[in-house]
């Protein structure tokens, strides 16, 4: 019930600024030059998801990816979506 | 100027008529007091901070501070063309002096440590996610469009460094030039719906501090970044407006200013092609 509530106070603001960060990595990933490994892709992803905890967004702003999981922790998750974005570009590209 | 003839010089023209009629008379409705600007916040501190000229400059035209300063990088690029870069860039009416060559320099690889071996490309990716967050999340902390092109240009520059012309980062010519061109283009010309709806250039209609303009325009500049502030004295309700895309032109501003520099000392610079 609790969580329904906090839900509901979440504004578009938590969501842009992630999905501005995906079309801005795709923009720049099909600048890539440069052959994406498995191995890669998984070491990219995991360091962003790391940083992405250490740039936390503000414990005072409500975030569906930190506080409604786990109060007190949040994720920068435009960080996430701008990797995801360009190793997305640089597929696109080929 | 043969660049600016055709439907070229007729959109540049059009576009440099609106923004000069639109910045004075901005000017004209000045009145001593510090004009209506990006935040209310910054119109009550300017004249308690410092009342000169430059806290107005800082505090309420901070837009067109930020505008200036990429100005200087452009003419910094220029003059660094000049002074050490004789023979780098080829101008298509300036071809009296053979270009000079060098010897291509010699990149190896396989001489580079382990840790930049394996870990420099992945820095340099993640250094242009990590400009982008910093431009996405620059209206509710720390940094800004300015920040994120030096840090996504630095990402560039580190790939360069490790693996000079075969960097795995290539930014092109045509897409420098392009990512600039929008940045300048689009910062300026995010200062019209405001001018158009109040009177005053860049008024952030999005957040509409002052009330004056129409409600549909807090919805479609507002509300795309609004955020709820949960806080012991209760939850609030604010947005930037349209200060995140002035920051996302001013990245991509940067990112082309600095780029061209970088782009014309790695590759060298010719009017002809990429």
């Amino acid at each position: 019930m609790v969580g329904l509530m906090k839900v509901n106070k979440m504004m578009l603001g938590e969501i842009t600024p992630s999905l501005i960060a995906l079309i801005l990595g795709i923009i720049f990933g099909t600048q890539l030059d440069y052959k994406l490994t498995k191995g890669m892709i998984i070491l990219l992803i995991s360091f962003s998801i790391v940083a992405s905890l250490l740039f936390g967004v503000f414990t005072f702003t409500y975030s569906i990816y930190g506080g409604y999981i786990a109060p007190g922790i949040g994720f920068s998750m435009p960080l996430i979506t701008a990797t995801i974005g360009i190793i997305i570009g640089k597929l696109l590209k080929g | 100027m043969e660049e600016l003839k055709g439907k070229r010089g007729i959109i540049a023209l059009i576009a440099l008529i609106i923004i000069t009629i639109g910045f004075l008379s901005s000017l004209i409705k000045l009145t001593g007091r510090v004009n209506p600007g990006i935040s209310e916040v910054y119109n009550a501190l300017a004249y308690l901070v410092a009342p000169n000229n430059l806290a107005t400059w800082v505090y309420d035209w901070r837009g067109f501070d930020t505008l200036l300063e990429t100005a200087v990088i452009y003419v910094g690029g220029l003059v660094s063309a000049l002074a050490i870069g004789r023979g780098v860039v080829q101008m298509k009416k300036c071809k009296q002096e053979s270009p000079v060559t060098s010897k291509p320099l010699e990149f190896r690889t396989e001489s580079l440590t382990v840790i930049l071996k394996y870990l420099g490309i992945p820095a340099s990716i993640l250094l242009l996610s990590y400009g982008i967050m910093v431009v996405t999340g620059s209206s509710t902390s720390g940094g800004g469009g300015f920040q994120c092109g030096v840090i996504m240009t630095s990402g560039y520059l580190l790939a360069a460094i490790l693996y000079g012309k075969d960097t795995p980062i290539k930014f092109g010519k045509r897409f420098i030039i392009g990512i600039g061109a929008i940045g300048l283009g689009g910062y300026a010309l995010l200062g019209l719906p405001g001018y158009l709806v109040t009177g005053y250039w860049q008024y952030n209609i999005g957040a509409d501090v002052w009330g004056l303009a129409p409600s549909i325009l807090h919805i479609i500049f507002g509300d795309p970044f609004r955020l709820s502030l949960i806080l012991k004295e209760g939850v609030f309700y604010s947005t930037p407006g349209i200060i995140p895309l002035i920051n996302i032109a001013e990245a991509f501003n940067v990112i082309g200013a600095i780029g061209l520099i970088y782009f014309a000392f790695l590759y060298g610079w010719s009017d002809e092609g990429e």
